[in-house]
This record gives structure tokens, C-alpha cells and sequence, in this order.
């Protein structure tokens, strides 16, 4: 399944997350992108609280994130995140970051996804999602 | 007995000699045997001779669109091999006691440093072998995974690894014909009646299928079964199934896999050894997929000689004297690999055949599968590795189709097609194999095609 449902989060530059050179260091957008993932799946009901109520927990398997532009100090930052893929045992999840400002459209700085197995809380193993939390995933959420 | 040319005809009694000489060999196809016989053969073109008919003992120009069983990569006599022979006879015999020149130089460029495999392959984290055929390597590459399970100091189940006795392979796989391969084909045809995996605990072997090429059943079973695994087999484009090619991301998918919950992967590359526009099929956009043991064969010997390779990671091995072979890296064989993989690259014959492989598949599904879509349900492939699966009405008919192909010029082989398969997957059959030698210019391919389309519609004229 895809969706193209996007819940977009706003996050404001802070100056720690910025480097020498004034630009946003690279390794804060992998910190960004879990949030808003994260986040995307508690609006979506199916969040890691729930998750550990039903004795689960999530390993990221896979981080990609490719970067077209910098963002600044004080720079507002648009995230969006969406649910492209649930699987038997995993979930991976695409997000998009746009600096909003000027321009008629926001810019786009960095897109990327995360992938991640689904284990068992207890044992850390690999397990199957529960049914009832798959149909949760897959449907459309109300924005 | 000096054939004629194409055109020409035998002498009735060299005619019988064929015969005869056929009839000495052992046959393995139920009495399906072709009744042809090869006379001569230089490149693509073979000069076959009706063994039985109006046309007995006719020399017929047939172009060679299957490579003996996918296998003689160069064709027929090709000219780069002709020193290799002399060079190779001239270094010796050593068995893998010794070192060998010969063998040194052809493992240094292949996985030494700045070697053409090193990318995927560092010798500094693998190590190679040789044997005689497919089945045997991968014989060898199954028996590097029961050995990695085995303690061989304490005579016991390797502590940890006790829960690890299951192989995961795929349905409709070939890997071979020998007696610890059988156990891995999933096709009742090839199983029954043959002794199957003790599954007397300590050291029992089982084996669970699933359909190839479907990432979501893959994902499951590993999340409820893999801490039994100890291996995976496969085949990154499936042969005997059909010339199956998994979707995107579904092998590195597999690795990833195999990484995660700690099973050995092993990539049976008999086949897809480099017809696929890459020396390996198991490749993507990323580069090489990474894997425990490769086995390679078939093109590996250059249509000259039987052999295969075992590339495993270098802490797999078998027990000291375990799995020695009179002919591991022989140094005649090496010269001949070296020799005709050299020229493969050279002469970018490897990468010339994915978009020529791309060319063949659009020009057999406009002129053959569309033309007949009463015989023929679609066309699949990668490079210089192709099927056209049959329909049910053809896949009767294949003998008098095959011979009807012969006439028009063109020789194809069939595989079996997986068959049925479980999680209510189509029934898929048999296939007819277009996997040229790599040597097969555009020219040729286009000549292979109308051939093929010629036999066929002599083939559907003549009402069989």
C-alpha cells in the first residue's frame, strides 16, 4: 500500500543544530526525520505507545536521506511525513523537509525514509504485526 | 567421415553411424529425444543433420539460441581459446595440494588486489573453489552451510546453531540433479521415490519453499521462522521455473534478511552467471548484492569445458579432506576461464548484452508472441537470458515445435515452468529459453527472432 496522505509538522531552526559553517548539520536531519515519522504514526493511532501495550517495539532497519539544499538558524522547516509501506513485520516511512519562507512555494532541502522491523518488545525478536494494527496502519487517516 | 556442406547430404551408412552413436548414450528425456545430431559448429552456427524423416541425413544451417544448456558463452572454436588450451596443457596437472601458476594468475585478476570481482569479492574476505559442474558446486556451497552448523572439535551441533536446521529454498528452483540437491526442488517430478534429508535430530536438514519473487511472504516467514533458518538458496532470476525475474528490490531485500537474523545466503548463479548485462544477477541499481557463497557455472567454461566456482566467505570451509575434487582449479580450466573471461570483458561483451537483451525481448514480443497468442503467453528476461512461457495448448505440442524450429534454422531449448505454486499463485509452464552465446551481434538476434517466428508458423501451418 502507498499513501499520499502528508501531515505536515513545523520545526524552527535552534542554533544547536547548526554547524561551523552556519548551516544545519547533516546528522540533525535523521533526528528530524524519525520525529516526524514518529509522530505520523501516533496521528495515525498506531503510535509507540501502543506499540508497547501490545508488547512491540520498532528497530530501524534502514536510514536514507538524500540532501538538495541548507537549511539556517531560524529557518522555519516544513516536515512531512507518510506511511508508504507496511509490511508483515516492518514499516517504512517517507518524509519530505521544506524551508518555508518567501517563495510561492516551500523548497524542498531534504527527503528520505526510514525502514524499520517490527519486534518483539521482550526478546527483540523480528515479529509479525498484529492484523488489527496492520488494517489500523493501512487506513486513511482523518486529517 | 567428412559431413557435407549445408545443403548437402550424408552417406546413408555414416547416416546409420549417427544413429547408432546416439543410441549408445544413455537417454536422459523418456524417449523425448531430439532426433538431430550436431556435425559441425563454428560461432552461432551449428550444422545439424535430421537423424529421422524425408530430410534424414540433410545437413542443415541452424543458428545456436540457447548455448548447450546456456552454457558456451563464446560460441563454437572460438579463436581467443586456442592458445588458452596450449598454455593450460603446459602448466600442468597439480591438483589443489599444490600451487599452480596457472591458477594464481587466474584468481590473482579475478580477486586479487584491483581484480575484476574484487568490488564484490575481496580475496581478503573470500576464497574460491572449483568443481566439475553446477550440481557439484552447489553441492559444495550446501555443504559450507551444514559444516558452519557442525562443531568440528567437540563432534556436535556448532552451541547456538541447534535450532538452526531448516533451508529455505524456492519452488520451481533447479540447482541440480545430485542427491543432497534433490531435497532442495520442490517439484514432486524431481523428488519422488528419492531417498529425502534425514530429519534424525541432531543433524537433520529441513527444507521449507516459498514462491519466488513475492517480498511479502518473504518478510513473513522470516519474521515467524527465522531463528531456524541456517541458509538460503537461490536463484536470482529463476532458469527452470520459467526465466522468472524478481521484482525490484526483492533480492537485496533477501540479503538484508539473511543479515538481520544471521542466515547464510546462497546465490546459485549457474545460469544467470554473466548473461544478465553484469557478470552477476545479483546486482541492482546500488551495486552488489552481498552474499555468502556464489556459486557460478555453465558460461564459466566457455562452452569448451564443464566447471563451476565456489566463492564463499572465508570462514566457511568443510572438514580437512572433506570435499576435495581431482579437478578443483585444474590449471588447464583455469587458463580456459581466464582466457575467455578476459575476453568477455575486452571486448564488453557482458555489457553490450543488456540493451541487446532489451532489443530481443521487444522484437520476440511483437513478432512472436503477438503474432501467436494461442501458443505463446508472454516474454521475460534480463540481458541474454530469456523465456517466452508456452500456453497450455503449446506446451503439448513441444517436440514437433522444437523440430519445426530446427528447420527453419533456429535451436531453442525448454524448461519445465514452475508449475503450480502455493499461495494461490498461477500455474506457470513451460518455457521455451532464448539465451544466445554472448557473441550473438543485433544481426543475429533479429535472424534468431524471424527464424523463430518462420518455425513457428510452419509449425501452426502444419497443424503440429
Amino acid at each position: 500500500m502507498r499513501d499520499t496522505v502528508a501531515s505536515p509538522r513545523r520545526h524552527r531552526v535552534e542554533h544547536v543544530d547548526t554547524d561551523a559553517s552556519g548551516v544545519v548539520h547533516f546528522s540533525r536531519y535523521a533526528s528530524l526525520l524519525e520525529t516526524a515519522a514518529l509522530e505520523e504514526l501516533d496521528r495515525r493511532g498506531s503510535g509507540l505507545g501502543l506499540l508497547e501495550g501490545q508488547g512491540l517495539d520498532l528497530r530501524v532497519r534502514e536510514l536514507r536521506i538524500r540532501y538538495r539544499d541548507a537549511a539556517r538558524f531560524q529557518d522555519w522547516l516544513r516536515l512531512e511525513a507518510r506511511l508508504e509501506h507496511v509490511g508483515p513485520a516492518s514499516l517504512k516511512l517517507g518524509v519530505a523537509i521544506y524551508r518555508e519562507g518567501t517563495a510561492p512555494e516551500p523548497v524542498l532541502l531534504a527527503s528520505g525514509s526510514l525502514d524499520m522491523a517490527v519486534v518483539n518488545r521482550e526478546s527483540g525478536e523480528p515479529t509479525c504485526i498484529p492484523p488489527t494494527l496492520s488494517t489500523a496502519l493501512a487506513r486513511s487517516p482523518s486529517l | 567421415m567428412r559431413p557435407p556442406a549445408p545443403g548437402g547430404r550424408l552417406e546413408p551408412v555414416d547416416l546409420d553411424r549417427l544413429r547408432a552413436g546416439q543410441a549408445l548414450q544413455m537417454d536422459h528425456y523418456g524417449g523425448g529425444r531430439l532426433p538431430f545430431a550436431c556435425v559441425q559448429a563454428r560461432g552461432l552456427v551449428q550444422h545439424m543433420v535430421p537423424l529421422e524423416g524425408d530430410d534424414a541425413g540433410k545437413v542443415l544451417e541452424v543458428m545456436d539460441a540457447s548455448g548447450g544448456y546456456a552454457s558456451a558463452c563464446l560460441g563454437a572454436a572460438h579463436p581467443c581459446l586456442q592458445p588458452a588450451f596450449r598454455d593450460g596443457l603446459e602448466r600442468g596437472y597439480v591438483t589443489d595440494e599444490l600451487g599452480s601458476l596457472e591458477r594464481t594468475l587466474l584468481l590473482e585478476e579475478l580477486f586479487g588486489p584491483g581484480g575484476r570481482w574484487v568490488d564484490r569479492f575481496p580475496g581478503s574476505a573470500y576464497h574460491a573453489s572449483g568443481r566439475n559442474s553446477g550440481s557439484e558446486g552447489l553441492e559444495l556451497a550446501l555443504r559450507l552451510a551444514l559444516e558452519s552448523g557442525f562443531d568440528r572439535r567437540r563432534l556436535s551441533v556448532k552451541a547456538g546453531r541447534e535450532a538452526r536446521r531448516t533451508v529455505l529454498a524456492f519452488e520451481g528452483a533447479w540447482h541440480g540433479w545430485t542427491g543432497g540437491l534433490v531435497p532442495l526442488l520442490n517439484r514432486r517430478h524431481y523428488r519422488l521415490g528419492l531417498p529425502p534429508l534425514s530429519t534424525e535430530p541432531p543433524f537433520n536438514l529441513d527444507v521449507a519453499f516459498l514462491p519466488f519473487g513475492e517480498p511479502e511472504l518473504l518478510e513473513r516467514f522470516f519474521a515467524e521462522q527465522g531463528s531456524k533458518l541456517s541458509a538460503v538458496i537461490v536463484e536470482p532470476i529463476q532458469g527452470d521455473a520459467g526465466i522468472l525475474v524478481p521484482p525490484p528490490g526483492y533480492l537485496r531485500r533477501l540479503a538484508g534478511l539473511c543479515r538481520e537474523h544471521d542466515v547464510l545466503l546462497i546465490a546459485d548463479e549457474v545460469l544467470t552467471f554473466a548473461k544478465t548485462g553484469r557478470f552477476f544477477a545479483m546486482t541492482d541499481d546500488e551495486g552488489p548484492i552481498p552474499t555468502d557463497v556464489t556459486v557460478i557455472g555453465k558460461s564459466l567454461g566457455m562452452g569448451a569445458v564443464s566447471t563451476s566456482m565456489v566463492i564463499a566467505r572465508r570462514e566457511l570451509s568443510v572438514r580437512s579432506s572433506g570435499a576435495v575434487s581431482t579437478s578443483d582449479l585444474r590449471p588447464l580450466t583455469c587458463s580456459l576461464m581466464r582466457s575467455g573471461l578476459r575476453y568477455l570483458a575486452e571486448e564488453r561483451l557482458i555489457e553490450r548484452a543488456g540493451p541487446l537483451g532489451a532489443e530481443l525481448r521487444e522484437r520476440l514480443r511483437k513478432d512472436v508472441v503477438e503474432s501467436f497468442p494461442e501458443l505463446f503467453l508472454e516474454v521475460r528476461g534480463l540481458g541474454y537470458m530469456n523465456g517466452i512461457e508456452l500456453t497450455e495448448r503449446a506446451s503439448v505440442g513441444l517436440t514437433p515445435l522444437r523440430r519445426r524450429l530446427i528447420e527453419a534454422g533456429v535451436f531453442v531449448e525448454f524448461m519445465a515452468g514452475a508449475g503450480r505454486r502455493s499461495h494461490g499463485l498461477r500455474y506457470m509452464f513451460p518455457a521455451m529459453r532464448i539465451a544466445p552465446p554472448l557473441i550473438a551481434g543485433e544481426d543475429d538476434l533479429r535472424r534468431i527472432v524471424e527464424r523463430i517466428r518462420e518455425g513457428t508458423r510452419r509449425f501452426v501451418e502444419a497443424g503440429r
